[in-house]
């Protein structure tokens, strides 16, 4: 019977927090479209989250690109078929590999940045103090944040696509010879706006989901420092589960298109 | 008071509970315009969680809150909007933005309601500091500022949209003596020089010595007496040595 009630009581409450989210996220894209709309802030916010993940973005995609061009070079070898590997390494990037590993990555930066800033806010009664002096802290905190991740989020899947094929044409370069502007020709012969849409598509929707997520948690943070650590992990796992998710629905949906 | 001063806070059998621990139990209370109310109660006993009711920062699991005429528990965040700029709470930590300077911090309700231009509410800004004693320190930051100190930032910022209602939690907790009865000085100050109706909650007898107005005591999770300090400490029983406990002795 405990059993019973421990996983009636652990389902219930994951059914909550997933209502929660949904909630928030409809709120926060209702405030983010009507006015008034915090431009400073988000500018301030595109600043603090998205400029500051450019190195990581660009050196994770640089190295990601170079090892998948390693290994679809040793497969291709087998098949003698080299030539193809910009086509390969390039589509995987820009279509999969360059929104995810980016919403991943950033995501679990960002996404911890947030909760840890509102969850220090919340059990500190800043969030409390900003409700007592007739703000909303949805329209305050949590809008201008996923406004900054909805531009920040796909402008770094652009970079990291950039630098993942520049190290993927790196690594043909040395290990196969080829010439930058051949494996540059064919990439782009190949590659269709629709390639790079999917890959931009996907990434809105991990920035929503980054935001809300993340800042779900921080709002709800209770218990000092010690909640705030715990909504902290909570965010980045909850974020990386969230971004494979979605990111298997969404390719099987932009497949179908 | 006379009886024809109306009444701008009324809880009437309010019940709350966190994870099916009871908190409150059936409150009742009345407080009149313009009135100095100090509700005192041991630690735990609910004395907060009853003053976040006023303002709607928490809602009672039944019961009815009235303040200033609006059934605060009934209403929803948008529409409670219009009771906050009335109805000011500080906070027992005061709570202040700590990514904001004292300046925005005490212009935050400034900006957020009043359409003034940046001249109009730097002046009204200093002028707010410089009432609870800190003309001046509009560019520092909370981490830069005393207990005591920060407490006043939270006052001035509290009396920002001139409240109607002051809502005070644990003002003197965690500050020295003198801090504390210089915070206390501001309170009555501002209860006497605005007649904003002032609720002040606190365990800290010489506040409410200090502010002479009636006083509740809970307990229990209901209010086990309501009268003058005086009163309180000629009762047998629990709330004659808690007011005695805190050196307030018997007229007799």
């Amino acid at each position: 019977m405990l059993l019973v009630e421990r996983l009636y009581d652990l389902t219930w409450r994951r059914v909550r927090h997933l209502g929660g989210v949904v909630l928030l996220t409809r709120s926060a894209l209702a405030r983010m479209v009507t006015p008034p709309f915090a431009v400073g802030e988000v500018v301030r916010q595109i600043e603090s989250m998205g400029v500051r993940s450019t190195s990581l973005a660009a050196t994770i995609a640089l190295f990601s690109g170079a090892v998948l061009a390693l290994q679809t070079a040793f497969t291709l070898e087998r098949f003698g078929a080299e030539l193809f590997i910009a086509e390969m390494v390039g589509l995987a990037l820009v279509r999969e590999l360059g929104p995810v590993l980016t919403a991943l990555m950033v995501g679990g930066r960002v996404g911890a940045g947030i909760t840890a800033e509102l969850g220090t806010m919340s059990v500190s009664e800043q969030i409390d103090a900003l409700r007592s002096l007739g703000a909303d802290p949805v329209r305050k905190l949590v809008s201008p944040r996923v406004w900054a991740l909805v531009i920040g989020l796909p402008l770094l899947t652009m970079l990291a696509d950039t630098t993942g094929v520049f190290g993927g044409m790196l690594v043909a370069m040395w290990e196969l010879d080829l010439e930058p502007g051949f494996f540059m020709q064919r990439l782009l012969r190949r590659l269709e706006y629709g390639d790079l849409f999917s890959g931009l598509a996907k990434s809105v929707f991990f920035a929503v989901a980054i935001g809300v997520i993340a800042a779900y948690n921080g709002l709800r943070a209770r218990g000092g420092a010690d909640g705030v650590g715990r909504a902290t992990t909570d965010t980045v796992v909850a974020i990386a589960i969230t971004v494979l998710v979605i990111d298997f629905f969404l390719t099987k949906a932009f497949l179908l298109l | 008071m006379s009886e024809r001063v109306p009444t701008v806070v009324s809880v009437q059998g309010v019940y709350k509970s966190f994870d099916g621990k009871p908190v409150l139990r059936g409150v009742d209370l009345a407080v009149r315009r313009g009135e100095t109310m100090v509700v005192l109660g041991g630690s735990g006993s609910g004395k907060s969680v009853l003053l976040k009711h006023l303002n709607g920062l928490l809602r009672p699991d039944r019961g009815e809150v009235r303040v200033l005429g609006c059934d605060v528990a009934r209403l929803d965040e948008a529409a409670l909007v219009s009771v906050r700029r009335r109805v000011s709470y500080i906070f027992q930590n005061s709570a202040l933005f700590d990514s904001l300077s004292v300046g925005e911090n005490v212009a935050f309700a400034l900006r957020e309601h009043e359409r003034l231009d940046e001249a109009a509410i730097a002046a009204r800004v200093g002028a707010l500091l410089e009432s609870v004693g800190l003309a001046g320190t509009e560019r520092l930051f909370p981490a830069e500022l005393s207990g005591g100190m920060r407490k006043r930032v939270a006052l001035a910022r509290g009396l920002a949209l001139d409240p109607e209602v002051v809502l005070y939690d644990e003002p003197t907790a965690g500050l020295d003596p003198l801090t504390g009865a210089a915070i206390t000085a501001l309170i009555k100050g501002i209860a006497d020089g605005r007649g904003a109706t002032s609720l002040v909650v606190t365990h800290d007898l010489a506040v409410a010595r200090e502010l002479d107005g009636r006083v509740a005591l809970l307990r229990d999770g209901v209010f086990a007496f309501l009268g003058t300090l005086a009163e309180a400490a000629e009762q047998d029983g629990p709330v004659g040595e808690f007011v005695r406990a805190g050196g307030v002795h018997a007229r007799n």
